[in-house]
């Protein structure tokens, strides 16, 4: 590759795109509506259903705050089971020629009675309820500000990675688009057994060497897919000044089916923006030796469930 | 099996939302236009998901999905039957006329006044940072040709692009 690619490649970086909300919303339509084991889909074209949906979505549409019972009675699905459920209780729309928005508020709910809980549910409660609402005010700001001078997107969607008889995960998606677009992942955990609101570091025992363990090992797997021509990463004088070196003490984590620790990072964290938001599944044995006692059984017996 | 195939909704879903913006670019790159590029995107996640077993290796699901939406355009460049409307062939001149008369333009006008067979490649090649050969199994045709059309894009580009 000669300096002029090279010099194209880095200008493509750097210009990302915004993908047409429209398309952004047929395709999150698209997805949920793929039957649960692949099969024939039910195609509708995308363009007319495009059509319908300027339609539908013209100007404003607020959905009024629904009661956590009346959400959780209008929903036609159970998200979860168990002691924890989430529901959808507010939906934020907005959409006119040139800004869009999608904010999913969504709110856990647990038995009344369950006092181990309730601290860190509604920990998280307050939580994604104070950043959708600094997104829908920012998003209002804004496209007040850049009327019809340009484009903005903002769109919230969460759903539960795990829920287990120790481990919960909620996920949120939060994406923002105006001239370029970026996607950033944020997980809440809840240790079941205890209540706790917990952070990756929680996991480990101090001074264990948990970030250099992981660090390498995610190294390792960017070396191999970059030579492999799957992927391009910061790594290795690819990007000067702004490599991959180590991972947050707090990065972004979720248990994959199989127990093993996955780490997401954010899109540009770590790669060029047409890779998304790359994430890792790191082997037990990478990190076992880190963990914190207690964990450390409860990985067993993973492992024993998983056998 | 992965353990990420258990669920399988749950894992094509992920992969796609982590490469959605390149499918998308390169199905309204073979297109030029959104609607039929969203329609080609919409084909593919439905075709992708339904011939998931099919896919050997995780690690391989971009290029797989790539070569599904590339495809799936190519069904829709067919249906048109190479007819371009009179629209387009205005769309097309003003486009080149802007691109002749500006001296500082971003990438990205400088890669939509190409030829679309070389739009392609250079998509791939330069904002997907795809091989040669890895494009030639996307859009099949052979390596060879990649190559070609790769060296007279560039050429092209050297004359309508200055980074700013």
């Amino acid at each position: 590759m000669n300096s002029f690619d090279r010099k194209v490649r880095r200008a493509a970086r750097l210009e990302t795109g915004t993908m047409p909300s429209a398309v952004r919303t047929m395709v999150l339509q698209t997805l949920a509506a793929l039957p649960e084991k692949p099969a024939v889909c039910r195609r509708r074209r995308a363009s007319r259903i495009l059509a319908a949906l300027a339609a539908v979505l013209a100007l404003f549409i607020a959905v009024p705050n629904l009661s956590v019972q009346a959400a959780a009675a209008m929903r036609e699905m159970p998200v979860i089971g168990g002691l924890i459920d989430v529901v959808l209780v507010r939906n934020y729309l907005h959409r006119d020629g040139n800004h869009y928005a999608d904010i999913q508020i969504p709110q856990i709910v647990v038995d009344a009675q369950d006092t181990t809980l309730k601290n860190a549910v509604q920990e998280i409660n307050v939580d994604v309820e104070a950043i959708t609402s600094r997104l829908i005010q920012e998003f209002e700001a804004g496209a007040a500000a850049i009327g019809e001078e340009g484009h903005t997107e903002v769109d919230v969607y969460y759903q539960t990675i795990t829920d287990s008889d120790t481990w919960f995960t909620l996920e949120v998606l939060i994406y923002y688009g105006s001239g370029s677009g970026s996607s950033q992942y944020k997980y809440y955990h809840i240790d079941k057994e205890t209540g706790r609101l917990m952070q990756l570091s929680d996991l480990f025992q101090e001074n264990s060497g948990y970030v250099q363990a992981i660090s390498t090992h995610i190294q390792e797997q960017m070396r191999k897919q970059t030579a492999a021509g799957e992927a391009v990463y910061w790594i290795d004088g690819e990007m000067p000044g702004n490599e991959f070196h180590w991972i947050r003490e707090d990065a972004n984590f979720f248990f994959a089916d199989n127990g093993n620790l996955v780490i997401r990072f954010d899109e540009y964290e770590v790669a060029p923006g047409a890779y998304g938001c790359p994430q890792f599944e790191i082997p037990r044995e990478v990190y076992e030796d880190c963990l914190r006692e207690d964990y450390r059984e409860r990985n067993a017996q993973k492992e024993d469930s998983v056998k | 099996m992965n353990a990420f195939y258990k669920d399988k909704k749950k894992w094509y879903t992920e992969q796609i939302l982590n490469c959605t913006q390149s499918l998308y670019r390169l199905a309204f790159g073979l297109l030029h236009n959104e609607e039929d590029a969203s329609d080609a995107l919409q084909e593919a996640l439905c075709t992708g998901y339904e011939k998931l077993d099919t896919l050997r290796e995780a690690s391989r699901f971009r290029p797989w999905m790539m070569k599904i939406t590339a495809n799936a355009a190519y069904d829709i460049l067919r249906q048109r039957h190479t007819l371009v409307s009179l629209d387009e062939v205005e769309e097309m001149a003003q486009r080149e006329d802007t691109v002749s008369r500006t001296d500082c333009i971003s990438l990205k006008e400088a890669v939509d006044s190409l030829p679309s067979e070389y739009q392609t490649v250079v998509i791939l090649f330069y904002y997907e940072d795809m091989t040669a050969r890895q494009i030639s199994e996307i859009i099949g045709v052979s390596e060879g040709l990649v190559r070609t059309r790769l060296s007279r894009a560039r050429q092209m580009l050297r004359k309508i692009w200055k980074e700013q």
